[in-house]
């Protein structure tokens, strides 16, 4: 298994069966908000450097990637490099360990670019706060949604 | 440094039959007691694996040469 920066566009091709596979099994209010990742934003995100996208592959195959935003924050612009979450996966079949293995790996990079602080977040229904608390994060917000639709 | 480790993981994972070959796989572990395995390699003094190397741990062996 390996952990590699990879630019978006063509990760992002690849990515498309993995993108359902991720939404289907963790997304809220299918019924009423459709998965459609926005190309063209997170391109201008990536021109920006402001897009960071760490894939993870199984013998040359991609069975999972992390996509985090890497900016200073609008709140603490003098504090220096942060980066948030923006999503993450790993099919089913190659769990087993490599969830602690990206993380490790994404906070890794992180420090390397100089970053002050890196956020993340889980869902309810599949809570990982055991394994980050685990891996030295703090728990430190809860996140509310109310769907207007 | 090896036969400590082996011990330990078969302790720790209550599997028997550990070799260098083992995967992570077969010790049927996930990412939480992979990581409380690698604090509990750390607390018991056999040492620290640096963080460079976690991504590639698949087998006992790797973790032998991430300890070295």
């Amino acid at each position: 298994m390996t952990f590699q920066e990879e630019p978006f566009d063509s990760f992002f091709d690849e990515a498309q069966p993995l993108f359902s596979r991720h939404w289907r099994e963790l997304a809220l209010n299918q019924k009423k908000i459709p998965m459609d990742l926005d190309r063209e934003k997170y391109q201008a995100l990536e021109k920006a450097e402001m897009l960071f996208v760490l894939t993870v592959r199984q013998d040359g195959e991609l069975v999972g990637y992390l996509v985090a935003f890497p900016m200073t924050h609008p709140h603490y612009k003098s504090a220096g490099l942060m980066c948030l979450t923006d999503m993450y996966y790993i099919v089913p079949e190659h769990r087993k360990g490599a969830g602690a293995k990206l993380f490790v790996e994404f906070e890794r990079r992180m420090r390397e670019r100089g970053a002050v602080q890196i956020m993340t977040g889980c869902k309810r229904h599949q809570d990982h706060t055991q394994l980050l608390e685990a891996l030295g994060w703090e728990n430190s917000d809860l996140t509310f949604v109310k769907v207007l639709i | 440094m090896t036969d400590r480790l082996i011990q330990l993981i078969e302790q720790e994972t209550a599997t028997s039959g550990i070799t260098l070959s083992t995967t992570l796989d077969d010790l049927g572990i996930d990412s939480l007691e992979f990581i409380q395995l690698l604090q509990t390699i750390e607390t018991e003094g056999i040492g620290r694996v640096p963080d460079s190397k976690i991504a590639h741990i698949e087998t006992v062996g790797d973790l032998v040469k991430a300890l070295a």
